[in-house]
Order: structure tokens, then C-alpha cells, then sequence
């Protein structure tokens, strides 16, 4: 737990952490369910008077994001968020870790993904001496974060409220889990290997007429009844 | 500049080359399902021999600005056919002057 008597000081190195949830649960284990304040507000004696007059969540702003630990493991959600800046990556990492923790989401992370490294090497001049080149390069850094134990509605409003504070010059990419109830019709009376043997058959047909081919098969009909190919 | 078929323009710099390509490109678009289409027809065995080689023979009048190899990436910015770096449509000249500028995102000098 974090106390304000100790420092105000962000700890960068601790940022990155594992996106598994079994870790989590483990520390869970430790502080079970409760999840207390990031500052105690008791405390008197603290460096400067200006830091007590502020209001907690501000406080909380000088501390690295809090977290809700994962009780179920049901992964809901995965963030990845993509950038060429480093800097404006990690602020918005943060921003979404504490909406997250204001909303009641488990998350965990962010993981750092391998960056992407992009080179192009030209000839610096305008003409001739090709001897002579220039090196660029772009990174584009990644980071994953992951919400767990969540109702659809409260995703959906993380996302939403996400996406309505973006920041510019990063990427956000999102993938959904949704679990649904196996409902069959007639389980008990039908022969449920017919079923399947059914549904497969209707995917084959799908694949084979998509959209493209249909067009090039009635141009074709087309041509063939035509006055050249008669 | 005159073409066989009425084209639009493209949009942003223009030259020769870039109009002239972008005629081609679209050109190829209008073409692409006659061309799949009599390709099969050429091709496919089940069919009578005089059909497959009038369909052949169409396929072979066809003008070459409905062929996809005509085609040539050209720079956005200048038009040059050479050294056109695909990510960003830019011949390396223009390129080069764009990342020294910073007017493409996340591009620097590289050092390694």
C-alpha cells in the first residue's frame, strides 16, 4: 500500500507489468476484495501544505495508476495501443488504467509488445553520386492491456469514453470476448452429429460463392449468350 | 493530353505521367471483370474450342491500357517513377526532404 508520508516520487521502473491474470490473483490473495485509497488522508504531517489541501483522486495523480486485482480470470478485453512517441503512449496507457480503476474494471499490464522497427536508406543527392546515402528509421511501439471480469455495458463505456478522449498520434486496436450460453434446438430429440454435418456443408457453400465470383460468373453468362459467342 | 475514353482527373499534383497512370489504373478497374471472365472462358476445357478461341481472340484485342503490368507507382509529390518508396508514395528525393522536415510522423535519422 502506498502511504503519502513516504513520497510523492513516480516510480518508473515498476510500470511494466505481466498482462496474466494468474500473478494477479495471487496478490490478490494478499489484500482479498478491498481496495483501498491510493493516499490516507490522515496524515498531518506531510512535506508541503499545498499537497493536503488537494482532493484525492487529484493526489492519486502522482502515484502510478491503482488497480483492481483479477478475482475470476475472464479475459473481456484486450487494448493495444500503438505509437511512434513514447511519451504520449504512456500518458494515455495511464489515463486508461485509472478510468478503468474509477469504473471498477480489473486490469492488468500495460505489457510492453516488441516495437517495430522500419528503416529506409536513400541516396542523398539529386543526381548521380550514389555512393553517398542518408539512414532513417521509425519505431512504432506497442503496449497491451487487458480488462478482466467486466459486464459488456461497463466495456462499452470504458471504450466509449476512451475513444472520446484519444490523443493524437496514438493507435488503438481492441479485441472483444464475449461468452455466450450453447443453445441447440431440440437437443435431445435431434441426431447432433446431422447437425453439425449441416453446418459445415452450409460453410462450404458460403466460401465458394463470395462476391467477386458471382460477379465474374454472371459476366460470364452474359458473354456466352451474347450474338459474338453464338 | 488525349485519351481513347473519357477519364477524371486525379486528384492533388498533377503531371503527365501521373494523369496518363491513373488513366491506365482506371481503365484496368472498368476492364477487370471482362478480363476474369473471358480468362476463364479461355481456359476452361469443358467448354466448345470455337468459343474458347473467340474468347481468346477478344481477350487479345483488348488495348494495353487495360493491362494491370502497364501500371507504375509514381511519387505523390513529383511524379518520378524511380526509387518510389511504397509506405509513403514518395520518390526518395521528396522522401528525404519530407523526413529532414519532419513531416512524416515518426521518421528520423537513423542511427545504428
Amino acid at each position: 500500500m502506498l502511504k503519502s508520508g513516504s513520497s510523492l516520487l513516480y516510480k518508473p521502473l515498476l510500470r511494466f507489468q505481466s498482462t496474466s491474470a494468474a500473478e494477479t490473483i495471487i496478490l490478490g490473495s494478499k489484500q482479498p476484495g478491498i481496495i483501498t485509497p491510493p493516499i490516507t488522508p490522515s496524515s498531518s504531517t506531510s512535506p508541503s501544505s499545498q499537497a493536503n489541501d488537494l482532493p484525492i483522486n487529484v493526489k492519486a495523480l502522482y502515484f502510478p495508476p491503482q488497480k483492481i486485482p483479477v478475482k475470476h480470470g475472464h479475459l473481456k478485453l484486450d487494448i493495444q495501443l500503438r505509437s511512434y512517441d513514447t511519451n504520449t503512449l504512456e500518458f494515455y496507457t495511464e489515463f486508461i488504467q485509472r478510468i478503468a480503476f474509477y469504473l471498477g474494471v480489473p486490469t492488468t499490464g500495460p505489457k510492453p509488445l516488441p516495437k517495430r522497427h522500419e528503416t529506409w536508406t536513400v541516396i542523398k543527392s539529386p543526381f548521380v553520386h550514389a555512393k553517398s546515402k542518408e539512414n532513417f528509421e521509425r519505431f512504432t511501439y506497442k503496449r497491451l492491456l487487458r480488462c478482466w471480469d467486466t459486464n459488456d455495458e461497463v466495456i462499452e463505456l470504458l471504450l466509449s469514453y476512451i475513444s472520446k478522449y484519444s490523443v493524437a498520434g496514438v493507435g488503438i486496436k481492441c479485441n472483444l470476448f464475449k461468452n455466450e450460453p450453447i443453445t441447440m434446438k431440440s437437443w435431445e430429440n435431434d441426431d447432433v452429429t446431422k447437425q453439425i454435418n449441416n453446418i459445415q456443408f452450409d460453410n462450404t457453400i458460403s466460401n465458394e460463392t463470395n462476391e467477386a465470383d458471382t460477379l465474374v460468373n454472371s459476366k460470364i453468362l452474359e458473354l456466352l449468350n451474347s450474338k459474338d459467342f453464338k | 493530353m488525349r485519351f481513347p475514353v473519357k477519364t477524371k482527373l486525379p486528384p492533388l499534383f498533377q503531371t503527365v505521367y501521373i494523369i496518363r497512370d491513373n488513366f491506365k489504373r482506371q481503365q484496368f478497374k472498368d476492364h477487370e471483370l471482362l478480363t476474369k471472365a473471358l480468362k476463364f472462358m479461355a481456359r476452361n476445357t469443358t467448354l466448345p474450342s470455337k468459343t474458347r478461341l473467340q474468347a481468346q481472340l477478344k481477350l487479345n484485342a483488348l488495348p494495353n491500357y487495360t493491362h494491370f503490368t502497364q501500371v507504375k507507382n509514381r511519387c505523390i509529390a513529383s511524379g518520378s517513377a524511380r526509387h518510389v518508396i511504397s509506405d509513403f508514395r514518395l520518390c526518395r528525393q521528396q522522401f528525404r526532404s519530407k523526413a529532414l522536415n519532419g513531416e512524416l510522423p515518426g521518421v528520423k535519422k537513423g542511427v545504428w
